[in-house]
Parts: C-alpha cells; structure tokens; sequence
C-alpha cells in the first residue's frame, strides 16, 4: 500500500536501532511502514551516504526508494539512488508536521518548513490516507495469568505469547466488522474489528483427552494475574474481508501483547493501558502505552514518559497532546457536524466561529484562536448577568478553552467562584461576593493565575483607537499562543478569537465573540446577527481605556 | 409453567413393559427434566448385593439398603451425558406401598438424592430438590413427587404414570471437543497435599465455568441459537456445537496465589461433552448451557475417578509430591467414551489406559444393564482419543495403569482380581526351574 509515514532513528548502533525501530512500530498504526527518512543539523558534513550505508538502516526500511538531496534551497531535489532519506539544514522550527516524523540528529530536532515541498505525494499523504483506507480498531480482552521468576521471564513470556497466538491466529476463528465513530474523529469513515476464538476442536479425528501434570515452581517465582485490554489500530483497503483485516492487524496486537504483558511483569502493581491519539492537525492515529498506577492521577507521574514521546514525535512542548484526557474514543453518539457549531457535552456552543468566511476585507493573514473553547453569554446557566457579567462570560470562555486543550479536568468557574476566588486572594472587599460588580483584566489575570497557574500578558492601551495598530502583535499572540483573549474598556468586555491582519498596510479586522448576547444557542442565528463576526477596529471606543488580557500558553505535556 | 404442573410420561417399552416384565425390582429411573415434562425414559435395576437375593430385598421393604442404591446412583450418575439425569427410584413390587415402607421409600430417596449432584436434581421454586418414586404393581404403575428439603423427604400423593411410545425418540443430540489447557499455581500452603491440592483445582475449574458461561456457542455453523429449534424435525437430529469467547469480554481474573509453589496443568487436551435434549420444549439457550454444564461435570467427574482411583492403590500421596528428577509427574485421568443407549441417545464411561472394551461393556451391564454392541470398535473410540503425553516425560508407572477402577461388581471382589494370573506364571517358572536342577542332579549322579 501506500507509504505515508517517514520515519528515521535516533542512533546508529545495532539495538538503539532494532529497538527504536519496534519502538515506533507500536506506535504507528498498522498499515503505516517505513519509507524513508530525515537527517537534519547544522553541520554541513553530515552525510545521508553514510548514515543510510548500514546493512540494518537499509534492512529496516521495507520498499526501494529514492534519495532526494535537499540543500537550503527547498526546490531542488534530485533522483540519485535507491535510497530515501533528507537532509536538512536548516534549523526553523516546523509549521505543522501532517505526518509522523521521527528524527536522527545531533542536535535539538528542528524541521523547515520546507519539508513539504520534498514530495507532492507526502503532501497529499493525509488526504490520500483518509480518502482510500478505512481506520480500524481492534479491541482485544485477555487475562494475563503467568507465573515466572525474575530470571525467566523473557522464556515464560514467550510462552505466553506463543499460546495466545495459536489461540488469535486460528484459521477457525470468525472476525466480524462493525462500524463505529469517534467524537474526536468525526469526519471518518472507522470501523471496529471483533474476533471470537474459537475454544472446541470437532474435527472428525477425536482429540487427545487431557493428562494431569504436578510440577515445582522456582522459590522465586511470582504468579501474576491481570486483565490485560490491547487495542491496535491499522489502515486499511475498504475492500478487505473481516478476516483478511483480521489477519493484517493480529499480528500487532500480539506484538502489543508482548509489549504490555512484559510490563506487567516487570512493573505489577500498575496496569498497562492502551491510548490512542490523534493531535490536531495531525495525519493519523498514533497508540502508546501508559503504565497505570490504579488509584494515582496518571498525567502527574506519565511526565517523563509523554516527554520521549514529543520528542521522539517531534511535538512541541507546550502543550499537551498526549494526555490521557487528549485520548481518542471510539464509542460515543454521533457527534453534530461543525458546521452548525455543535455544543460539545455541556450546553454551550463549540467553535461557533468556524463556519464563518474567511474575511478579506484587508487581503491579510488570518491568525486565529487554536484549539476549541465553548461560547459564554449573558443569562446562561439561569444567572441573569445582563449589564454586568460580560467579562465573566468572557474568562468562562477562556476557561473551557484550557479544559478543551485539556490544560485541566476543572470546570469553569461560576460568577459566584470568581467573585469569592478575588475575595478570598484578597483584591476585593467581601461585599463583593454576590454584587454585580463588574471585573477587568486585570482581574481575569488573577483569577487564571490562580485556578491555573497561567500567566497572562495585559496590554494597556489609553486608547481603543490604538487597536488598530496592533495587529502584529495580536497575529504574534494568536500564532504563538493560540488563546482567545479578553478585551475590556469603555463600558464593554469582548472575547477576541482571531485577527485578519495585511502587515503591508497594517489593515486589521477583529474576530469577535460577544458575550452580552442574549438568546438561544444557535450558531447560525449568533454569526448571521453579528454576536460572533469579522468586526473593524470602529467598535472600539476612541475616548475609552482598553486592557487586553493575553492568557500565555503554559508550557506543559 | 410451576413444578407442580409439570407432566410426568414414561417410555412405554423402556419403563411401562419394562416393569411389569420384570418382576420384583429395585432401582434407578432415568430420563429429562423440562420446563413442562418429567420425561422417565428407562428403568436401571440396582445390582443385587453379594450373598442376597433380590427378591428378599423387595418381599422386605425394610431390608432395602438405601446406601447400595445411593453408591449405585453414585456411579450411574458418572455415566450420563447432558441432559440426561437420575430422576428418581423405581420399585416393582407386586404389594402396595403401605405408610411404613413410605418412610422407607423417603429414607431411599434421601440417600440417591445425597449421592447425585445437586446440580442434576430438578429443583423446587423456593428451596429444596424434587425426586420421583415409580411404583408399578401387579396392574398399575403410579408415580408420586418425593420433595427433599433440609435432609428430610416429603412424599406427595399418588397418580397414574403416563406412559408414550417412543419418547426417546423426541430428544437430538449435541456435542461439542472443547480444549482445556490449564494451569494452576498452587500456593505453598497446599503443596504437596492432594486435598489441597484438589480443592485448588476444584476453584480453578469452577473459575472456568464462569468464563464458560459468557462464551458464544454457535450450533452447526449457525450463530442463531434457534436455528436448529425451528427446523422441522427429520427423526433424531446430531448437532455439532463450537463454543467461542468474544474479544470484548475478559473473564473473571483469577486471585493471584500467594507464594506458588506448585503447578498442576490440566491438559492440553479436548473434552468431548455431550447432551441430548427434547427438541420441542428446550429453548435453545438451555441448550447451550446444558452442553457447556457438561464439559465442566466431565472435567470434574474425571479428576474425581483418578483421585478416587490412586486413593485406592494407595498412590495419592505419591502423586502430588515432586519428582526425584524435577520433572513434572504426570497422571493420566481417564478418558471419555460414548457407549450406544435406547437407540440414539448415549450414556458415557470413563476409561483409563490400561482398561479394554470389556470392562466397559461390564460396568455398562452392571450398573445399567446395558448390552453393549459387540463391535466395540464403534464406541470405545467414540469420544476422546488417548492423552499425549509431554515427550520428555514418562507417566508415573502406578497401579492405574494395571488395574481396573472400582465399580459396584469389583467391590464385591476387592481389587486383587487383575494379580492372579501372575501368580500362574511364577509357580510354573519355579517348577521349571527345579526340574532342570534335577535334571542336572541325575546327570552327575
């Protein structure tokens, strides 16, 4: 099939390679192989010949390929030999990366950007993914009853793997296909695969009746006994048969078998847990296992190891992705279409502004919010906070956008929390608690550091007028931080999610969510009335003072 | 469809002319339990014991040993397949069955009903067992419910035995091999000790069950459990089961044992299970679970016979003690055979390696009266093949490879019977011996 994922190692020795090779076949999906891959660093004498000359680099990669030799220049590339694999100079960080990319370098991973003008087909990789492969998943419950000793357990493991096998791989068994969704994945055609496997023998020869044997066990051996809940997930042909799909995919699920019940043994007081996940922007699902302590909250000890896998994925390290909570679920109802702006499990609105054209009015460039978030307003959640709870409203929006990015598990605080989190922090009076006193940025500033622990840049501006003039810095902030920003003055709070700005003439629109709307939740009614529109720099008052509360992404996996 | 408004019929042949045919008897009635039906489908005479004859047994109700007749449902109840059961006694008498030899009739099947698995009685709706007593006299054969409660039995009253031609005809059959592998630590608190031991075994094996319970069965290649329900019936029907587990359910996880010492593995190996049932009043569901039942009854009664049968030469303690060599020590339980019964129905023996046809067809005469078909080669390798043993290791060279297992017939002549034609050979080596010592004498003198 198809190859879409580049992968490249870390190191060259024999088992760094053997075993980051079976490192990363856990974690792409089945149906995804080896290509090619990327040398990148700052040395002008680094050479893609004699990395690629190792017998076990050229034994890892599954398909006859073509060298391309990027210089800086990103256009040339030239056919040389039968061997795949990029250098690249340069060391600007990457615009987005649609695919897997695993790196060897010397030094802190970068990739330009030019990356995607090696090849149209890498281009068109995730298109040509999702348009002509179904995605499967395959669930698979086993228990894992083992006893071993410290000094056998590669042996007793092989043992085990080697009964599990016979059983998964029986020509006998009956796989069956379902269809199945994901919220995460809505625009996905997924389907789930089930095996039943088959216990009985009735062949016309009668089976040999079972013997009894009584043995001793090593004085140190250890019985282990655990649920043990694999699920792989592959790309294939729609064409396929249940059992030809099944056939694809067993094998990595014994390999994950393999993977989780060697953990378990070496580790048994946690459980190995299986994740999938596909980051936004992202070209396909990748899988990990986590080893779960029951009882403990996972993302605080799973640090270390959800940080090699942002390097070994070349994530950024701002942001999580990787978090349990980021996980893809595959059951659930059948999400709303974007389109008409969905509200997610609660009943505020998701991404309202999403279907609006893009606007070019100013012929710029848009820089918009990154991530999700949930629309607050006046008189939602039965508070009538009309004239007074606007900026409330506007942090509740920030607020689900840190959940979303799942920065936290929080929920958003009500008008009566943040009034008591000010009093209790000690920059308001008690009597402000229940008031329909209004807050400004700098309060929301207090109120995110202290439910978060996230920094905010306020910028204080004498003027609404000078909002015109900053769209640099806005495009700067939406690029960088992606977070929607609180804008206060005159007698007015908005929520800012984006700006459209021509850094030629400095023209500047401003992509507004207002929250003094009153009204029900219907995306098409708030965009086709202006309560969530492309609006010039006029609804900013010229006499008033304006302060922007920039909530900083926290730099967190 | 409550207990009491169960119909209760008999096979006219198997148990009507049976009765009346046979005189003066005691004994074991068999057949199915349904929602809607007690189905009696034979008569099994209880073996006379030794120095008594059968006719003081009955002329003198008191003299009755209700435990011979529990030993003998004991071991008849090893023999049947699933859904085929010891429903209750039967005793043909030509005297009607007075108040007195009522309590005696309770007593009798109070001790059949101990010596059956519970799990084979039809039960009550609120608590207790319910067992039949057939009475057939001189021109009547009745029939009366016998409830057991806290160890007491309470007779009901009386009424005519229906009787069908042919009833045996009205059940299919269904088999199924289903693999067992298992292997079981055994904590240090019960190793090397056979009860121990046993009881560990007994938790795995009921921990199986329950796994058993979640899995699929699929029925002649058919998923739809009704399948082979709704079909119209062509005379008996065989049906081949597969039974499968799901990817999406776990099973019960077993409790990790504390410092294993010990393993027995059970297997691998098949466990050929089978059950017969009345194709128009059994939902299908029962069915499944009466085939699975009988696997994990199978598995049971076979560790049981093998136990039963080192107890007897003495070798139990041996058994689960480990090998000089540390290799594992292996045991063979015996096997199981389907033996041909009432035309298309089957009973089942349990054969361990040393034994021939012959001593099945004894035991099925003994304890069933059963003649069994003189080809044995139809039956005695109907069911499963003989266990392959690990290539690295031998089988304990005991007593259950050279003597038969204990039934009714050999606890009348004790176990020494399988020694005497050594004891031939001997004494004529030795005479041998000593005519070519004389020989020799005579030649020198």
């Amino acid at each position: 099939m198809s190859c879409v994922a580049m992968r490249s190692c870390r190191a060259i020795s024999d088992d760094a390679w053997r075993e980051e090779r079976d490192r990363l076949a856990g974690i792409v999906p089945v149906g995804l192989d080896i290509i090619g891959f990327y040398l990148f660093g700052s040395d002008p004498s680094l050479s893609l010949n004699t990395f690629v000359s190792h017998q076990h680099v050229r034994s890892a990669l599954t398909q006859p390929l073509h060298i391309y030799d990027h210089s800086a220049d990103a256009s040339i590339i030239q056919q040389k030999s039968s061997i795949c694999g990029v250098i690249i100079y340069t060391d600007e960080p990457p615009a987005s990366l649609p695919f897997s990319l695993f790196s060897y370098s010397p030094s802190p991973p970068h990739v330009a950007s030019g990356l995607q003008l090696v090849s149209p087909e890498i281009c068109n990789a995730t298109q040509l993914l999702h348009s002509n492969y179904n995605l499967v998943h395959f669930p698979f419950n086993t228990i894992l009853d083992i006893i071993s000793s410290p000094d056998r357990i590669s042996t007793d493991l092989q043992q085990w793997i080697d009964n599990l096998s016979g059983k998964l791989l029986n020509p006998s068994n009956i796989f069956k296909c379902s269809s199945s969704i994901s919220t995460h994945l809505p625009d996905l055609s997924i389907s789930r695969l089930d095996v039943l496997v088959k216990l009985t023998n009735n062949s016309s020869q009668p089976s040999p009746a079972p013997s009894l044997s009584y043995s001793d066990v090593d004085a140190k051996a250890t019985h282990i006994t655990m649920p043990l809940r694999g699920h792989v997930c592959g790309y294939v042909p729609p064409s396929l048969s249940p059992s030809q799909v099944g056939a694809t995919l067993a094998p990595a699920l014994l390999n994950q078998m393999r993977y989780m019940a060697r953990g378990a043994m070496l580790a048994p007081k946690t459980q190995p847990t299986i994740y999938h996940f596909q980051p936004p922007g992202y070209g396909h699902v990748i899988s990990t296992c986590y080893m779960i302590e029951p009882g403990s909250i996972a993302e605080d000890y799973l640090g270390k190891q959800r940080a090699e896998l942002h390097d070994l994925l070349l994530f950024p390290h701002d942001r999580p992705l990787l978090r349990t909570t980021n996980a893809i679920l595959f059951t659930g109802p059948a999400p709303k279409s974007q389109a008409s702006s969905s509200s997610s499990s609660s009943n505020h609105l998701l991404d309202v502004h999403l279907p609006l054209p893009t606007s070019s009015k100013v012929d710029g460039r848009q820089a918009l919010v990154q991530g999700s978030y949930e629309y607050y307003h006046y008189m939602q959640d039965d508070i009538d906070d009309r004239g007074w709870g606007c900026a409330y409203r506007s942090l509740q929006t920030i607020c689900s956008w840190l959940r979303l990015q799942h920065y936290t598990n929080r929920p958003e605080p009500s008008h009566l929390e943040i009034q008591q989190l000010l009093v209790r922090i000690g920059d308001k009076p008690p009597s402000f608690v229940g008031s329909s006193q209004w807050i400004g940025a700098f309060e929301l500033s207090l109120c995110l550091d202290t439910l978060y622990s996230i920094t905010c840049r306020i910028l204080n501006l004498s003027s609404g007028a000078e909002l015109a003039s900053r769209g640099r810095e806005l495009a700067a902030h939406f690029a960088s931080e992606g977070s929607p920003v609180m804008i206060g003055g005159g007698v007015l709070a908005y929520t800012l999610l984006g700006v459209d700005w021509n850094e030629s003439t400095g023209a500047v629109r401003f992509l507004i969510l207002d929250p003094h709307y009153i009204g029900p939740d219907q995306g098409k009614g708030i965009r086709d009335k202006g309560w969530c529109a492309w609006k010039g720099p006029d609804i900013f008052r010229k006499d008033s003072f304006y302060n922007l509360c920039m909530p900083l992404r926290p730099k967190m996996i | 469809t409550t207990m009491q408004q169960r119909t209760v019929v008999a096979d006219k042949d198997n148990v009507h002319d049976f009765l009346r045919n046979k005189g003066d008897s005691i004994g074991l009635v068999i057949g199915s339990c349904t929602a809607n039906t007690y189905a009696i489908l034979a008569c099994v005479p209880t073996p006379a014991q030794p120095g008594t004859d059968e006719k003081d047994n009955l002329q003198n109700v008191d003299a009755i040993d209700e435990e011979w007749v529990g030993e003998h449902a004991r071991q008849v109840s090893r023999m049947m397949i699933g859904g085929i059961s010891i429903l209750g006694v039967y005793i043909s008498s030509p005297a009607d069955i007075s108040e007195k030899s009522l309590g005696k009739m309770a007593n009798l099947i109070t001790s059949v009903s101990q010596n059956i698995p519970s799990g084979f009685i039809p039960p009550l709706p609120a608590e207790g067992q319910r067992l039949i007593l057939v009475h057939a006299s001189r021109n009547k054969v009745l029939y009366r419910y016998m409830d057991i409660k806290g160890g007491f039995c309470k007779p009901h009253p009386s009424s005519d035995l229906k009787s069908e031609a042919n009833l045996h005809q009205a059940y299919d059959v269904s088999s199924c091999s289903f693999q067992v592998d298992l292997n079981v630590p055994i904590p240090q608190a019960a190793k090397d000790d056979p009860d121990k031991v046993r009881t560990v075994l007994n938790k795995a094996i009921s921990l199986l069950k329950t796994n058993l319970s979640q899995c699929e069965c699929y029925t002649n290649g058919e998923a739809d459990p009704n399948a082979i329900m709704n079909d119209v019936p062509k005379g008996r029907q065989q049906h081949i089961v597969d039974i499968y587990s799901s990817s999406q359910t776990c099973g019960v996880v077993p409790e990790a044992a504390h410092s294993p010492a010990a393993m027995v593995s059970l297997g691998p190996g098949g466990v050929h299970a089978r059950c017969a049932f009345r194709r128009r009043e059994n939902k299908a569901r029962d069915v499944e679970a009466c085939i699975k039942d009988d696997i994990i009854d199978s598995l049971s009664r076979r560790v049981d016979l093998l136990y039963e049968d080192l107890s007897r030469t003495n070798d139990l303690a041996t058994s689960f003690t480990p090998n000089k060599t540390q290799s594992p020590r292996v045991l063979i339980p015996p096997r199981r055979v389907f033996i041909p019964w009432l035309a298309g129905l089957y009973v089942c023996d349990y054969v361990f390696p040393s034994e021939t046809p012959q001593d099945v067809a004894e035991r099925c005469r003994d304890l069933l009266g059963l003649v069994v078909p003189s080809d044995a080669s139809s039956w005695f390798n109907d069911g499963e093949a003989p266990p392959s043993l690990p290539s690295a290791h031998m089988p304990l060279p005991g007593p259950s490879q050279t003597t038969t297992p204990p039934t009714l017939q050999n606890k009348i002549e004790g176990p020494g019977k399988a020694v005497q034609p050594l004891n031939y050979i001997v004494v004529a080596a030795v005479v041998l011996l000593l005519a070519v010592i004389l020989a020799a004498y005579i030649n020198l003198t």
